[in-house]
């Protein structure tokens, strides 16, 4: 029983969190490392917070932290390394290729704190309030920071993807 | 939000993050099940030491002297045991107090105090004898 909870709970946010924790990690399977530790962490107090979902992905950053701490160099080194290697976060399947190469690309363009909010604004499916909490910044900071982003994406992306 | 943004928003909706792999799901479950398990053997030992410390605060309660108990001591027999104990330095005060009561009382508080000041101290006796010989 409470094996099928977890498993459900891992198989509706899981890809999402590792989405968030590759903002750290220089590959998926560090970014897994990342998961299964804050996973492990946010499910022995899920019962105690509010908000289940938000508090996950603040368990996500804060082992994120930890582990950027403790493998400083090493992530340094293969995070520059990583941008040539091109693994890709998202699935091959549900368009066609060229669409989510220019998706993609236009997505690894922005920066860090702009991403991070779409992140966890599309794929987290979190409101701007809960965001902020993780992130550690105002609620209209946040909304910015996702507006200013669709805006550069929309100028970066192709006419014939926007159609 | 504008139509534009709506697009945007659509067309990143459409990509997928990948699936979490078969390696995270089964560290998950390894990992989830051994402090699941950990639970399950330390609860019992949790339990009875909890129980046991209940038991030894109920005992130490029963045992320990009862509020009455305490109210019917006398407050001046109390005093009284602990100034016989207290020892004070002769003083002329008190050979006179001695001598104004008897001359019994007197040769007691002599006897009293040479006992005690001529009495070999562990470690310091050497350092004494020279000075306590001349009383």
């Amino acid at each position: 029983m409470n094996s099928d909870r977890w498993r459900d709970w891992l198989n509706e946010h899981g890809p999402g969190l590792v989405l968030f924790a590759r903002r750290w990690a220089p590959s998926q399977s560090d970014a897994e490392d990342i998961v299964q530790e804050a996973f492990v962490r946010f499910w022995r107090g899920r019962e105690r917070v509010g908000e289940p979902v938000a508090y996950q992905y603040a368990c996500v950053k804060r082992c994120a932290m930890d582990w950027r701490r403790t493998t400083e160099r090493r992530a340094r080194r293969e995070m520059s390394a990583a941008g040539d290697r091109d693994e890709c976060p998202f699935e091959p399947s549900g368009q066609d290729g060229e669409r989510r190469e220019a998706v993609e690309a236009a997505l690894r363009r922005l920066p860090d704190e702009q991403r991070d909010v779409v992140v966890l604004k599309i794929w987290g499916g979190l409101t701007f309030q809960q965001v902020a909490g993780i992130l550690d910044i105002p609620s209209n900071t946040a909304a910015s920071r996702y507006r200013y982003a669709l805006e550069a994406l929309r100028a970066w992306l192709p006419e014939e993807v926007q159609q | 939000m504008s139509d534009e943004t709506d697009r945007i928003e659509a067309e990143l909706l459409r990509l997928r993050p990948r699936e979490v792999s078969q390696r995270l799901r089964a560290a998950l479950a390894a990992e989830l099940d051994r402090r699941a398990s950990r639970w399950v053997v330390w609860r019992p030992i949790l339990a009875g030491a909890l129980a046991a410390a209940a038991l030894i605060a109920m005992a130490v309660g029963w045992w320990s002297p009862k509020g009455n108990e305490v109210a019917k001591r006398d407050p001046a027999k109390d005093r009284q045991v602990v100034v016989s104990k207290v020892r004070t330095p002769p003083t002329m005060c008190s050979y006179a107090r001695a001598a104004a009561q008897s001359a019994e009382a007197l040769d007691a508080a002599l006897a009293r105090d040479a006992a005690r000041l001529l009495r070999p101290v562990r470690g310091q006796a050497k350092a004494y004898v020279g000075y306590r010989m001349p009383l």
